[in-house]
């Protein structure tokens, strides 16, 4: 009898390490992710944060150490723990508008399209993504986060530089965003310069840049 | 799966709807390069009819070939290629709905203009059907080639010229067996075997084709 | 026995143990293959002394077209269990097949302006040497194609198993398609009746040559070895 995997248990990063090419970019990181955390990643520019990210994301393999949900591995691409990973670039294609990218996105994951439109995508959703600015594309990737869903599953948001282009109002339209999010038991790795989600304070890795 | 598919497929449709100028530039480029065999060869009408459905192979061959260097690379540089990592679905369902469309909005319109390519180096009409036939196989299995070799050379250098060494060598079987079509249906002998022939390579190349794309795909991934 | 040699530090062990000697014996076996097939051997009474070719050409044909194979199942081996030999191995042998079909070709050329009296004839083998030299030359050009050159390794790879699935049904494509133009053939390489005294000095000559594959890619192999250990302990200091 195997022990089912639930959704809920702790994802668990231990020991990871990540090589680029010949040089070592994340030395042994480990933490856990238990069901409503959030984490932040800091440190200088290529101290791996989005490397990091992109190993939790499944994009890249981890060179060294073990991701586990509960106590089993964590293929984080046939995970049960649905993934968003929002990070540049964003998936979008440049030639089809700002609300045709979105519901190809929500078409392709089976969900369906927001009614809050907190991000105001309204406001462009009917330009071709190539005009926008790098803020207004910022808010068209988070608000795949708020696509819906049938049933009820915390997902993982995997979160590279979320506030870096935005305006301080969306700023904190994203921190209301994840705050409900982890209130309902959904998980945040978010990696980031800027102070995000004081109040809810979040855990603090601190990645050193390796010579 | 079905589901998936249709959609990656009317993504690719709307998109290549919306870059339409680029399927208008490849007829045009197939055109001129039919227009280059006849200044070439002299305008005698029988050598025109006796070479015809070879050069419209040829034509049809050299016009896509730097086009498939595009066929994944535009997904990569936006990201596409990992969201649909995260889709639930093997990124070969992604890339075989890809390849279906672009093969589709490539060969329609070639096969729309083809009798008028066939009037102008007087090849009978009525043998258009046969001629379109046996272009529409041999054009699915350049595109599943195509896909390959667009998977592997993401991230090279000069990766559109790459593309075109690494597809034209695997390709010949195709072009023998479509101008071997064509020959025959000049000669009115049957052309059925050769048709089969296309069939299985292309039914080997969709074998083949998309665990390659999806481990090309994968390992552009992991190394970016 | 196969995970048991493909350790990196005992292969260059063995492999440094056993070239010398291999060196020698290819070199010999070289040597006296060769005063077998242009000196001591009969030429033939046809194509006179043109047919000394042939001990080159062959063998050589027989190395590029193994050698292809050898890529494929290094690559598969390399594919499935990601091991760092096979992909060097496949790296090493790449070049030189591509080498020996480059040889094949020109022997080939030489050997058919006397007989034929063209040096070209677009003859299904001839045909089908020339595919095989397109697709190492594509497996080259992926393989150094990016910035970093372990980039490569797996879409060569991958192209590597492709093109192994795909040279026969070029092969067959080739044939079918020179029978149905040249019905009548106007040469007969493979007609030509083999004697013994021409066929001992092929058959030390294949010998050699399969040696001296094997000095020319563990060679390589340990110098590729070499260069990544100094690699890594430039990067450690």
């Amino acid at each position: 009898m195997v022990a089912l995997q639930s959704i809920d248990d702790e994802l668990f990063l231990s020991k990871v390490s990540i090589f680029r090419g010949h040089k070592l970019i994340v030395d042994e990181i480990s933490f856990r992710l238990p069901a409503g955390g959030i984490c932040l990643l800091q440190g200088p520019n290529g101290a791996g944060k989005t490397s990091l990210l992109r190993v939790v994301a499944g994009f890249l393999p981890a060179n060294a150490g073990v991701l586990s949900l509960g106590a089993h591995l964590f293929n984080p691409v046939t995970s049960i723990l649905p993934i968003w990973y929002i990070g540049a670039p964003f998936g979008f294609h440049p030639s089809l508008t700002a609300a045709k990218n979105l519901s190809q996105i929500a078409s392709m994951r089976n969900l369906s399209l927001p009614i809050d439109d907190s991000f105001h995508i309204k406001d462009f959703a009917d330009q071709p993504l190539r005009t926008l600015s790098s803020g207004q594309l910022q808010r068209l990737a988070l608000s795949q986060l708020l696509l819906r869903k049938d049933s009820h599953t915390p997902d993982l948001w995997l979160l590279d530089e979320p506030n870096s282009a935005l305006d301080s109002y969306h700023c904190l339209v994203l921190e209301t965003m994840i705050e409900k999010h982890i209130r309902s038991g959904g998980r945040v790795i978010a990696a980031t310069h800027q102070p995000l989600c004081e109040h809810l304070s979040p855990e603090i890795i601190q990645l050193e840049a390796q010579k | 799966m079905m589901l998936i598919f249709w959609h990656y497929f009317k993504r690719e449709f709307e998109i290549s709807i919306s870059q339409a100028t680029d399927i208008l530039s490849q007829i045009g480029f197939f055109m001129l390069i039919m227009v280059l065999f006849p200044l070439a060869l002299g305008p005698d009408p029988d050598q025109l009819k006796q070479f015809g459905i070879a050069i419209i192979w040829i034509a049809a061959f050299v016009s896509i070939v730097p086009a498939y260097e595009r066929l994944f690379s535009d997904d990569y540089t936006h990201g596409f290629i990992e969201k649909a990592l995260h889709n639930a679905q093997p990124l070969g369902c992604y890339a075989a709905a890809k390849c279906f469309c672009f093969f589709l909005v490539t060969t329609v319109p070639l096969l729309i203009i083809l009798p008028v390519i066939c009037l102008m180096i007087g090849i009978n009409s009525s043998l258009y059907f046969e001629i379109a036939l046996s272009l529409l196989l041999g054009m699915l299995g350049m595109t599943l080639l195509g896909g390959i070799a667009s998977g592997l050379v993401l991230g090279a250098r000069r990766a559109a010229i790459l593309g075109a060494v690494l597809i034209l060598p695997l390709s010949l079987p195709i072009l023998i067996f479509g101008t071997m079509s064509g020959l025959a249906l000049m000669e009115s002998e049957p052309i059925k075997p050769h048709l089969y022939l296309l069939i299985a390579l292309d039914l080997c190349l969709i074998v083949i084709s998309i665990p390659a794309m999806q481990l090309g795909l994968k390992n552009a991934i992991e190394n970016d | 026995m196969f995970d048991y040699f493909a350790n990196p530090t005992r292969f260059s062990k063995i492999a440094r143990l056993i070239l010398p000697w291999l060196e020698i014996i290819s070199v010999a076996c070289l040597g006296y293959g060769l005063y077998l097939a242009l000196l001591s051997s009969p030429a033939d009474y046809q194509q006179g002394d043109a047919v000394r070719i042939m001990y080159i050409h062959v063998p050589a044909a027989w190395i590029a077209l193994s050698s292809y194979l050898l890529l494929g199942i290094c690559a598969f081996f390399f594919l499935i269990w990601r091991h760092p030999l096979a992909e060097i191995a496949a790296r090493s042998i790449a070049p030189i097949g591509t080498g020996f079909a480059v040889i094949t070709l020109i022997t080939g050329s030489l050997w058919g302006k006397p007989i034929w009296g063209v040096w070209w004839v677009w003859d299904g083998r001839l045909t089908s040497m020339l595919i095989l030299f397109f697709f190492f030359v594509g497996y080259l050009a992926l393989s150094n194609a990016f910035e970093q050159t372990e980039r490569g390794a797996r879409p060569a790879a991958i192209l590597a198993l492709i093109g192994c699935i795909n040279l026969p049904i070029v092969k067959f494509s080739v044939d079918w398609w020179h029978t149905l133009h040249q019905p009548a053939s106007i040469m007969r390489s493979g007609g030509i009746a083999i004697d013994s005294s021409m066929l001992w000095p092929l058959f030390t000559l294949f010998v050699a040559f399969h040696l001296l594959f094997i000095v020319i890619v563990l060679t390589r192999m340990l110098t590729v070895l070499n260069e990544r250990k100094l690699q890594s302990r430039m990067i450690r200091s």
